[in-house]
């Protein structure tokens, strides 16, 4: 363990995940996470001058008692040393913003919110990111449904009496 | 000021120089439809069914892996197994060309590599249902005819293969016969051979 | 962030105004809007607008298997679809385990640095056409079709290849194709100077493209930059070099660095001197391709990552691009992110054309080379 996993290891609220139980194939240190630890994490990396190579959110639902998961994932330039955040959300899914810590969390925070409905607390600017304003639902949740049918593209071929309307 | 429109005026002369240069050289285009540059032989377009020689028609054995591979969902397979024969044949290949990406991967799994790819390369149309395909038009007719090949060759081969299975078992039966004999009178006239 | 707050309509300042810069638009590239807020030409605050374009490539992901992707990891980035469909292939091979035969690896990596060069030379010439320059756009074409008809040799098609399959490539690569990729070197390496000589020489262009839309090096960090945009700003970082990934150890390279501190002229020296280094790549495979099998002998025929997160970098022509594919051992993916290098550079707008002129945001937006389907995915 380097010195920079012990230091994020002694912060509240975040342990190192068991090397057995949770794969992370490519990045060298995991951590499971609180979500109001995150905030300290982040900034501890950002003292290291690592960076924030994207934020992702996972719909963990379907398993037994798991919720809405964010993986923050921290590199640095010159080598590679990944470190792996696992953040499982209550199931109200609100998180902090590290948008203060670093401004590239904006894009990445803001499709969280759009794709899954994680609900960032104080990001300024929290709106829809790649789907329209007026849009409803979060499209990237396992259990989205599509409830408008105009937004229904056809997989199956027209009909024989619909030809000639391409 | 001078030595700025001194700098100017060289690097534009220098464009100037690449662009003389480029002036006089052949032109790069063809003149579509009039030449027509040589088609690529890894080029892909809407799959068909290639002709095997030793069926003397497509290969479609309906196993329905293309169908499942497909990403776009664009290939509709139906077969049936004809009377007297033990293999399959494909009754009905269609493909929607409208959805097709051209991955190939529906060439990757064909058991009996009867897919291959159209040389075909200025399809036009006015709808959607212009694009689907039926691969087993160019078949069709002498359907009948392979098949009925085909049911003689596989009762050939069934027939070869009862005779080589009677043969063995023929063998077996004198070896058995042969040895039961040994058994009962030593030195009888078994064939020995 | 504070600069996109800015963009409150300001009712008592009626000489401040809002633009729509796209989604229609020669120079977005694409389907993307910038909202900006002008006052005269000067741009007070920026606001990227994407998913005109959306595909939902990572919702279709997870509802097919891991093969049935394939046709869509090229379809992310339809400019470098090489490096982006190998990537795809060497993160699912990464994630299994499986070993790629020697040769079919060098065949990646020429098919991969072909396809950098390809990508560069249409953002040169789109580049150069924004700041008003058509020639260079024509001989950059031109060249570029070239590369395409290389490819085209061996995939069959010109941009969306889906070449690569899970443990090598689909298609072997013949003599010819060797013979014309280093004649292709060989004229290649003539015809960068008459690029230099008419455009990176051009005074019109250097002043256009000096000292305009710096991206310096305090946004690197807080962004996580890549790719030219990165190595303009002074950081030697290349995924190639750092994680040498699909055999690129093998091969000697230099990563070039801006000098001026992360202009757009920087990134346009940075790509002019990666072209380079991608020749002499190709030039070391090209000498050095081994023979053998093109696939690996062994491909498991379902497709079933253990279960658990699997990340894999690759640099593909615009910077760091990132699989980030979880797994519960079973054929499909429960989630496949693209973490893609123009989503990122393109969030630093709202920082870097703020105080920048209108006829810059241009320049600017050219320089860091943006895919919109690569941004909105």
């Amino acid at each position: 363990m380097t010195e920079l996993a012990g230091r994020v290891t002694s912060l509240d609220g975040i342990s190192a995940a068991d090397d057995d139980a949770v794969l992370a194939n490519g990045c060298q240190h995991v951590y499971h996470s609180q979500s109001s630890a995150i905030r300290d994490a982040a900034r501890l990396f950002r003292d290291s001058d690592y960076h924030l190579e994207h934020i992702t959110c996972l719909d963990l639902r379907s398993d037994e008692g798991g919720g809405l998961r964010l993986s923050y994932q921290f590199n640095v330039h010159g080598t590679s040393d990944r470190h792996l955040l696992l953040v499982d959300l209550a199931p109200d899914a609100h998180a902090p913003t590290i948008v203060d810590i670093f401004r590239g969390a904006d894009w990445y925070e803001r499709e969280a919110f759009d794709m899954h409905g994680v609900v960032i607390d104080d990001h300024p600017d929290l709106r829809r990111l790649l789907m329209p304003e007026d849009y409803t639902g979060h499209p990237l949740l396992k259990d989205f449904a599509d409830a408008d049918p105009e937004r229904h593209i056809m997989a199956a071929p027209m009909s024989e009496e619909d030809e000639g309307d391409g | 000021m001078l030595k700025q429109t001194l700098t100017g005026a060289r690097s534009l002369l220098t464009g100037m120089k690449v662009t003389f240069k480029n002036a006089f050289k052949k032109p790069v285009t063809s003149q579509y439809p009039r030449e027509r540059i040589e088609m690529s032989q890894a080029y892909r377009n809407v799959i068909v069914l290639v002709e095997k020689e030793d069926v003397g028609s497509h290969d479609c054995i309906d196993c329905g892996m293309c169908e499942r591979v497909c990403p776009s969902f664009c290939i509709k397979v139906e077969g049936e197994r004809p009377e007297g024969m033990k293999r399959k044949r494909a009754t009905r290949f269609e493909v929607d060309f409208a959805l097709c990406s051209e991955c190939g991967l529906c060439l990757d799994v064909c058991p009996t590599d009867t897919l291959g790819y159209s040389r075909e390369f200025d399809q036009a149309g006015y709808g959607r249902n212009d694009f689907l395909y039926d691969l087993l038009i160019p078949y069709r007719d002498r359907e009948e005819t392979v098949r009925d090949t085909l049911r003689a060759a596989e009762a050939e081969a069934a027939a070869a293969k009862k005779a080589a299975v009677a043969k063995k078992a023929a063998a077996k039966k004198a070896a058995e016969e042969k040895d039961a004999a040994g058994d009962e009178a030593p030195g009888g006239d078994g064939d020995d051979s | 962030m504070a600069e996109t707050m800015e963009l409150v309509p300001d009712a008592t300042d009626p000489k401040t105004y809002y633009l729509n810069m796209g989604p229609q638009h020669p120079s977005t590239h694409g389907v993307l809007r910038i909202r900006l807020h002008l006052e005269g030409e000067r741009i007070l605050g920026a606001d990227p607008i994407i998913g005109y374009g959306h595909r939902a490539h990572e919702k279709m992901a997870e509802n097919r298997d891991y093969l049935q992707f394939l046709p869509n990891s090229s379809r992310v980035d339809y400019l470098s679809g090489m490096i982006y469909n190998l990537a795809y292939c060497q993160a699912i091979e990464h994630a299994i385990e499986l070993d790629v035969p020697e040769r079919a690896e060098v065949i990646r990596i020429i098919c991969g640095e072909l396809n950098r060069i390809s990508s560069h030379l249409l953002w040169l010439g789109t580049f150069v056409l924004d700041l008003g320059g058509f020639t260079p756009f024509l001989y950059g074409f031109d060249d570029r079709e070239k590369i395409l008809d290389i490819l085209d040799s061996i995939t069959g098609s010109r941009l969306t290849y889906c070449y690569g399959r899970f443990g090598g490539v689909t298609m072997d690569v013949d003599d010819e194709f060797l013979r014309r990729t280093s004649d292709f070197c060989d004229y290649f390496k003539r015809r960068l100077g008459e690029f230099d000589e008419l455009v990176t020489d051009n005074v019109i262009y250097q002043q256009r493209t000096k000292d305009v839309g710096v991206i310096s090096s305090d946004l690197i960090q807080d962004y996580a930059l890549s790719g030219p945009v990165l190595r303009a700003a002074g950081v030697a970082h290349d995924v190639r070099k750092t994680e040498p990934y699909g055999g690129y150890d093998r091969f000697d390279f230099d990563v070039p660095v801006g000098q001026r501190g992360g202009d757009c002229f920087d990134r346009h020296t940075v790509r002019m001197e990666e072209m380079r280094q991608s020749l002499r790549i190709i030039d070391q495979a090209l000498a050095c391709l081994p023979d053998g099998p093109i696939m690996a002998a062994k491909v498991p025929k379902r497709i079933r990552p253990p279960a658990g997160d699997h990340y894999f970098a690759v640099e593909s022509a615009r910077g760091h691009f990132g699989m980030f594919i979880t797994s519960d051992g079973t054929d499909i993916p429960v989630r496949h992110k693209l973490r893609t290098p123009s989503f990122v550079n393109v969030s630093t707008m709202p920082v870097v054309l703020p105080g920048t002129m209108l006829a810059d945001t241009v320049a600017i937006l050219g320089s860091i080379d943006i895919v919109v389907p690569e941004i909105d995915r």
